[in-house]
């Protein structure tokens, strides 16, 4: 580098290459890009807020893009058919159904450290199977994310990582929209929910996006 | 000219049961051949030989010279092993190498010297040989290396105590010479009648006449006569690549405990890991014989999810499959088979993702199998069919990833739906209205229960209904009053209710 302007350049690059978008506005915006890569981002609902959803996106960005992708399903809540409607190249993504947390930390570790580029722990819905995973595993497993580069999302019914995340997610839901009115028939046609940043360590938390989802036609 | 090069173990059957018990290295240790009198010892370790233990002496002279003296039987399991692994070694300098059997291969080394020429000015063969022994002392064998251009002078030169040994070419005659004639074969009945004659020596023997030699002596003594002078016509016979690996050994007592049969796979199965090593090879399946006591064996065979020559993920997956199906007998022997595969290689990208190191993957995929089951790790593929709960489960091998860095596709931002697998019954609340079914409240489990705010549906899903296992269902989607949409169903021809899914 030999001038400030080469610098900056230099800084813009890194930072856009070290960004994993989800390829969903309203939480790219959030996030700043996306999930930022060597981090682990949490995304806790208690209740159906569109966390499942956020996963197959976030997957099918990176598969797409042809990065290697890891899904740890603790809920084992994965459809294949549904996922490749999402545009997920299922070739890509390594399917992991654990029997409880304790696996599901484990593997996530295991397969971060092979070099996978984005791992994904999806802890399912309440309650959880098996004990939760102590606060130590999960700075364990940002550390091992941070070593080798990889983006990590938890996807959780509650916040689960503590201090080890870069940044923690709240979803909600804001309303579900049906087709048809009174008595005739009615069709779902999508969910909206509401996004809240609850910590950010680079951003401001508070900020809040709403995520329209469609129904598959 | 032709190099040939002699791997050659001293004391075999004794080399190749440290090689498997090798904390007995120390020990005074002597190998037997025969049961009750007929018991004699075919070689003994250093410890018991400054005893005065030699090959022949009966079990019962050595136990009188060494009472505290450890006496194993020979292992035919053992030797084989031992000599299957002295051929990897050997495989790994030439691919034209021929078993001799009892610790000697024969190695063709024509040409390798210019892989060995070092800077120093030492002979580039000589620099090949002492690798040989170096890679067979790596694998547990204390091997002797011999070059020569006859499998008779690189034998004898093998046998010789001073290792390694190269005769150079065209002086095997002058090397043969000062040799005591036993050095041709040790077993040669016309030695004794030779040195009634007064011949002690090779060279005495290739200095006589060959025409008197063969009229007193017949075919043998010609034989004899040529192999004096360094002739020796038989060529090497290459073996052709063996289609697997194998490791084991016939146990002193029987084993009646997961731990301790562990314990002896886990050395088996890192020999066996250094041979493929050698070879360039991965393990693709594991077969493990187990003999058992009083008679019977029993055999299992695990499929390695990857290739891979892991030994702790190896062992995990023996470990699992035992403990789910342990073979009901005290074991006295085992055996390990290998089957070997290539590794996966791939060349990785300058400028596109960085690809998965393929034998980290395997690796990798082979504990999350360990940990977790078989049908619990790999890539999700999609089923052709109607009923939303279809999927099935292949061996994970991603494609490599693109040259360059490509930009995501865009989201189609599609409400995604959590299969339950298996799906949750609940109870149904319905009434008729004006002709039409409508659903009113669910009862299940957690937070599927509470009234229904929005019913939609039915949608009938009917399919396989030529086969033994149809299915004809009604699915709806709801929304409860306290949240959450789901999709729900009924299984004709019962009146039972589902919940298969939920939209999150």
């Amino acid at each position: 580098v030999r001038s400030g302007a080469e610098l900056l350049r230099h800084s813009a690059n890194t930072q856009s290459t070290s960004i994993l978008p989800t390829t969903l506005e309203p939480l790219d915006t959030l996030l700043g890009g996306g999930l930022p890569r060597g981090r682990l981002v949490e995304l806790a609902a208690r209740r159906a807020a569109g966390r499942f959803s956020i996963v197959l996106a976030t997957l099918a960005s990176a598969t797409s893009m042809g990065e290697a992708a890891a899904l740890v399903d603790l809920g084992d809540h994965f459809d294949p058919q549904l996922a490749e409607a999402n545009g997920i190249d299922l070739r890509r993504l390594l399917w992991i159904r654990p029997h409880n947390m304790k696996e599901a930390v484990m593997s996530a570790e295991m397969i971060t450290a092979t070099g996978f580029q984005l791992v994904i722990i999806d802890a399912g819905l309440h309650p959880l199977r098996g004990k939760r995973a102590p606060e130590a595993a999960w700075v364990r497993l940002a550390r091992t994310a941070a070593t080798c580069g990889t983006a990590m999302l938890v996807s959780s019914p509650y916040s689960l990582t503590g201090t080890a995340s870069e940044a923690v997610l709240k979803g909600t839901v804001a309303r579900s929209r049906w087709l048809g009115r009174g008595r005739a028939p009615r069709l779902l046609a999508g969910i909206d929910f509401v996004l809240t940043l609850e910590k950010h360590r680079h951003r401001k938390p508070g900020s809040q996006a709403t995520l329209s989802l469609e129904v598959l036609p | 000219v032709t190099r040939i090069a002699c791997f050659y173990v001293p004391m075999f059957p004794l080399a190749a049961r440290l090689r498997s018990e090798p904390d007995l290295l120390q020990e005074a240790v002597a190998i037997v051949e025969g049961n009750g009198n007929s018991a004699h010892v075919v070689a003994a370790t250093r410890r018991a030989r400054t005893k005065g233990i030699r090959p022949g002496h009966s079990l019962a002279q050595a136990r009188a010279l060494l009472p505290k003296l450890i006496a194993r039987m020979r292992d035919a399991e053992c030797e084989r092993t031992a000599q299957e692994a002295l051929y990897d070694v050997a495989e790994s300098f030439s691919p034209r190498v021929e078993d001799a059997g009892e610790g000697v291969v024969y190695v063709d080394v024509t040409g390798m010297d210019r892989h060995y020429r070092s800077s120093d000015g030492e002979n580039a063969e000589l620099a090949l040989a002492r690798a040989a022994i170096d890679a067979a002392t790596k694998i547990g064998l204390p091997a002797r290396v011999g070059i020569a251009a006859s499998k008779l002078a690189a034998r004898v030169a093998a046998e010789l105590p001073k290792s390694p040994r190269i005769v150079e070419v065209g002086k095997e005659s002058e090397f043969l010479a000062p040799l005591p004639l036993t050095r041709l074969s040790p077993q040669l009945d016309a030695a004794a009648t030779l040195r009634r004659w007064g011949i002690g020596s090779i060279g005495e023997l290739a200095t006589l006449p060959e025409n008197e030699i063969a009229s007193r002596l017949g075919e043998l003594g010609r034989e004899l006569h040529s192999a004096a002078r360094g002739i020796d016509p038989r060529p090497l016979i290459p073996r052709a690549l063996p289609p697997d690996f194998r490791e084991g050994m016939d146990l002193e007592w029987p084993l009646v405990a997961l731990e301790p049969f562990l314990f002896i796979a886990n050395a088996a199965l890192d020999r066996l890991a250094t041979r493929m090593e050698i070879q360039g090879f991965s393990c693709k399946r594991l077969e493990l014989t187990l003999a058992l006591d009083p008679d019977g064996f029993y055999s299992r065979a695990i499929d390695l999810p990857a290739p891979t020559r892991d030994v702790k993920t190896m062992l995990t997956l023996l470990r699992l499959d035992l403990e789910k199906t342990p073979p009901g007998a005290p074991v006295t022997g085992f055996t390990i088979v290998a089957h070997p595969d290539r590794p996966r290689r791939a060349q990785l990208s300058l400028f596109g993702p960085p690809a998965l190191s393929p034998e980290k993957l395997a690796t990798t995929i082979a504990r999350l199998v360990s940990l977790l089951g078989d049908d619990r790790v790999g890539m999700a593929m999609a089923v052709d069919g109607h009923l939303p709960e279809r999927y099935a489960i292949g061996n994970y091998a991603p494609p490599p990833p693109p040259d360059a860095r490509r930009k995501p596709k865009k989201s189609r931002g599609l409400l995604a739906a959590r299969v339950f697998r298996p799906p949750l019954p609940v109870e149904v609340i319905t009434r008729e209205h004006e002709g039409d079914l409508e659903i009113t409240a669910i009862n299940g489990e957690g937070d599927v229960s509470g009234s229904v705010r929005i019913a939609s549906g039915p949608w009938r899903i009917e399919s396989s209904w030529w086969s033994d296992a149809p299915a004809a269902r009604e699915y709806w989607d709801i929304e409860l009053e306290r949240g959450g949409v789901y999709r729900l169903y009924q299984a004709a021809p019962s009146t039972e209710w589902f919940i298969d899914a939920r939209y999150d």
